[in-house]
């Protein structure tokens, strides 16, 4: 914050990293990180869909539109090699940020620097540096075996025949679906499909990664070998990986770094850890007793989740809840005793409530 | 009777969204009348002929401008398909739950999407009708006015007995999508929409006038250029809900039986 | 670079045809659908011919000619173009247009040629053999030049049906639901079926000029077929080819332009 820029300086997400910003756009970007956002905004023009019959007459001759701003002025900073996780209730902005650093769409303000790409600019030589995977689209054929897309891949990224073949091997050998490589699309499970895809975004050997609900709908296994294919090709690799997903176990099993976006603001920026110490003010107290040792106002303590004696499961204050575990466990016979975090789900959700509260709509109207 | 006003008035709405498209696709649809009455100027020219299978110039162009009219109410764009898709696809299980005649339900939607769609057109086929009213004969006196109208909702009953029977066969058959193509193939001919079937020679043209398409598309658009006579009329209403009957009864008892297949084969 | 290009478009037929033989049902029924209705095509020379000798002056040969030559320039606009600008129309719409812009390869390319359909090819047995056979009747011979124009306008006419189409496929990224991209298409082609002259007479000749010099569709089997059975106007068909290489490359502008807009407005 060298200059006294003020609008900058406003625009600063409750992030870890710090970089200077007020920099003239000529000079490039210090410094060599993967991804650098910088106060991103993103406006676009919906239709109005009318509500029942007379609306919809109406509408056939004049069209009501409104503006919705789907990003909201956020930056960030990722290094080269980093499992960024991407949180946030559906509409919040995730998805249209991938696209704006995938090139699909243009910033309505701010900036966005790619591998030191420009991705706006759209050169094929960003291109085939990086990969989008929607997890709930298909990109392959689906008429055709997974191979035969994947060929398709080998010709417009132009891999050579040897690292094409050692690609695909290493790959299909890692999410183990070598078998499974010349079966029509069509006849493979979602897991199976979600795998093949996954495969296509990796042949051509990208740099960053970006991932939109890899997982969604997915059975756990499947789930489960997704994420630890993930984890390995990130470690082998260096590949940088911004991902969303509705399954906290993605993010919490990948990544060290998580960032929230609500109603197209960033909320959150930091390890996973820290949103709980930050967002949680309740934790979670189970207790067993022993036969005959029920007290009598157990709600004293705070609400009931579960009750089913002789265990109950409360949510009890953040800062009380030690006393209150000390006091039960000095009164009374106690078989077991857990105190814990709420569930991650939970606290994001809370989360998204909070923030919906404080963020006022970001909705203008215009014809 | 509640629960079809809903699908009638969603359907309804639905349709009315896609305004551009729908005025483009109307405006579209008049081309190739322009070809036809041009294609018969040269022939009737070429041949030195006034009459060409028992009509006038003027005739023959009032009967391709009627044939839209009655192809309006006859043609069920994509209603094989949908059916046979919901079929294969397990779409049908969404309507087995809910206490509604899956086939009561499409009919209702196809007269909604045509009530829509005759609402819509109703200006630029005026203004067809009224641009080409020298190939017109006169309004019709109220007795052929009611039986036109009769003829043609009869039309619209045998175009949705047909299409559905058709659909319905996705019970038995994966290809009915690709098959609905070779009929739509053949329909345009033995209906009568390519050229009126008194044109055909008089061994074939016996056959195909007895055929349901004939009374889909070629009678209907008979009467309503008033070519043919009240009793006339009467006679291709009353083959026309003999058809009507019979494919909507076969419709039904393919229905059940498909039903049971389907339970037996579990969708 | 081309060299690139020419083996993507080498999978991409490879692909399609793969999936075309997993379909062998589909493909036999889409084939029975060509050959039923190249067939009723000539029932309807035939009827024409025997109410006239010569269609604005061209006798039952000639017009066979034209038919055959239509066959062509239609089955290759088919099995090569067709589903692809249809195909289009529906990424904009389902929103997968995103995955072919992320490629590093020219979109219009990738899209273009994407699918083959396979089928549409038994048109042009059907229609080489109807030309040959006109031209056996006609006792025509013909030159080598001759023969080499009429496969460049042929090309030529295939050409320009892409870009129109290919052009009203991007404008879909503006209105919203497409059902008229079938109809017009349906219509395009059954303009251009007919011998050209018909035309002439008609809205003081606008139709013609429009259909000729703005939007050339009428002359895509009208101008081949000249070469080879009738009088030949050099002047027309090189404006034909002409126009052909510009529609291409405003189809190429148009694309950008509606992508620029598509990447602005949407989210």
């Amino acid at each position: 914050m060298a200059r006294a820029g003020g609008a900058q300086a406003a625009s600063f997400a409750a992030g870890s990293r710090r970089y200077s910003y007020d920099l003239p756009r000529s000079v490039p970007w210090p410094g060599m990180g993967a991804i650098h956002v910088h106060n991103l905004k993103k406006t676009y023009r919906v239709h109005r869909k009318p509500q029942g019959l007379s609306a919809s007459v109406r509408s056939l001759f004049r069209r009501q539109y409104k503006m919705v701003r789907a990003v909201d002025g956020i930056s960030f900073d990722i290094e080269p090699g980093e499992m960024v996780g991407f949180l946030g209730p559906n509409g919040a902005g995730k998805t249209t940020t991938l696209k704006v650093l995938s090139g699909l769409i243009y910033p309505t303000e701010g900036h966005v620097r790619v591998l030191d790409f420009v991705p706006q600019e759209r050169k094929n030589a960003y291109r085939r540096q990086f990969a989008l995977l929607m997890g709930q689209k298909n990109q392959l054929w689906w008429d055709l075996p997974a191979a035969e897309s994947f060929r398709l891949h080998k010709e417009i990224y132009t891999i050579d025949d040897e690292r094409f073949e050692r690609v695909q091997d290493d790959l299909t050998e890692m999410l183990s679906v070598k078998d499974l490589l010349n079966q029509p699309v069509r006849e493979l499970s979602l897991g199976e499909r979600m795998k093949m895809e996954l495969i296509a975004a990796l042949l051509h050997s990208p740099s960053v990664l970006f991932l939109d609900e890899p997982t969604i709908g997915l059975d756990v296994v499947a789930q489960a070998s997704i994420r630890r294919c993930l984890r390995d090709y990130n470690r082998d690799h260096g590949v940088t990986v911004l991902l969303t997903s509705h399954y906290m176990q993605d993010i919490e099993a990948l990544c060290d770094r998580v960032m929230v976006i609500n109603h197209g603001r960033l909320v959150h920026d930091g390890p996973l850890q820290t949103i709980i110490e930050r967002f949680a003010a309740h934790k979670i107290l189970t207790l067993r007793f022993q036969e005959g040792a029920w007290p009598d106002r157990i709600e004293d303590v705070g609400d009931v989740i579960e009750f089913n004696p002789p265990a109950v499961t409360l949510r009890v204050p953040r800062e009380s809840v030690t006393r209150h575990a000390a006091e039960l466990l000095s009164a009374y016979a106690l078989s077991d005793v857990s105190i814990e975090d709420p569930p991650i789900d939970d606290v994001i959700s809370a989360m998204y409530g909070d923030s919906a509260m404080m963020t006022p709509d970001q909705e203008a109207s215009g014809a | 009777m509640r629960k079809y006003w809903i699908v009638f008035s969603v359907a309804l709405s639905e349709r009315l969204v896609y305004r551009a498209d729908f005025f483009l696709a109307t405006f579209l649809r008049f081309i190739p009348i322009v070809t036809t009455i041009l294609l018969w100027r040269a022939i009737y020219d070429g041949g030195g002929r006034t009459q060409v299978g028992g009509l006038a110039y003027s005739e023959m162009v009032g009967y391709y401008l009627f044939v839209m009219i009655t192809r309006a109410f006859g043609s069920m764009p994509r209603l094989a398909t949908d059916i046979s898709t919901d079929i294969r696809d397990g779409g049908l299980r969404k309507y087995l739950l809910q206490p509604i005649n899956y086939l009561g339900y499409c009919i209702t939607l196809r007269a909604a999407h045509k009530i829509v769609y005759f609402v819509m057109a109703a200006a630029p086929y005026a203004l067809v009708f009224w641009l080409c009213r020298g190939y017109l004969p006169g309004w019709p006196s109220g007795t052929m006015l009611v039986l036109t109208i009769v003829s043609l909702i009869f039309a619209f009953m045998l175009g949705f007995a047909i299409n559905s029977l058709i659909g319905l066969m996705g019970f038995w058959f994966l290809e009915v999508a690709s098959f609905v193509h070779v009929f739509m193939t053949a329909q345009y001919f033995l209906s009568g929409h390519m050229f009126p079937l008194s044109l055909l020679p008089e061994s074939v043209a016996h056959v195909v006038m007895w055929l349901p398409f004939a009374y889909e598309t070629y009678y209907p658009t008979m009467i309503l250029a008033q070519q043919l006579d009240a009793a006339a009329a009467v006679r291709v209403i009353a083959v026309q809900a003999l058809w009507v009957l019979v494919l909507l009864a076969a419709g039904q008892w393919a229905w059940m039986r498909g039903l049971r297949r389907y339970a037996a084969f579990g969708g | 670079m081309r060299a690139r290009y020419g083996r993507i478009i080498l999978r991409f037929w490879k692909n399609s045809l793969i999936r075309e033989m997993s379909f062998r049902g589909h493909f036999i029924v889409n084939v029975t659908s060509e050959i039923l209705w190249m067939g009723l095509l000539l029932v309807f020379i035939r009827v024409i011919f025997s109410k006239t000798s010569n269609v604005r002056g061209w006798n039952e040969e000639q017009y066979l000619f034209l038919m055959g030559t239509h066959m062509l320039v239609t089955s290759l606009f088919g099995a090569f173009f067709y589903n692809n600008c249809w195909r289009l129309a529906e990424l904009v719409r389902s929103g997968d247009l995103d995955f072919v812009l992320l490629r590093p390869a020219s979109a219009q390319i990738l899209l273009s040629f994407e699918r083959v359909d396979y089928s549409s090819l038994a048109r042009i047995p059907i229609g080489g053999t109807l030309c040959v056979y006109a031209l056996v009747s006609l006792e025509q011979t013909v030159t080598a030049s001759q023969i080499g124009l009429f496969f460049v306008l042929v090309l030529s006419g295939v050409v320009i049906m892409y870009s129109l189409l290919f052009m009203f496929a991007v404008s879909s990224v503006w209105l919203i639901r497409q059902t008229s991209i079938d109809h017009l298409w349906f219509y395009a082609v059954s303009l251009a079926r007919y011998p050209a002259e018909i035309y002439r007479q008609f809205a003081g000749g606008f139709l013609y000029f429009a259909l000729v010099f703005v939007v050339p569709l009428l002359l895509v089997a009208n101008l081949p077929a000249n070469v080879m059975v009738r009088a030949f106007d050099p002047y027309l068909a090189a404006y034909f080819v002409v126009s052909c290489l510009v529609l291409l490359g405003v189809s190429s502008l148009a694309f950008r332009f509606a992508l620029r807009w598509y990447r602005s407005a949407s989210s």
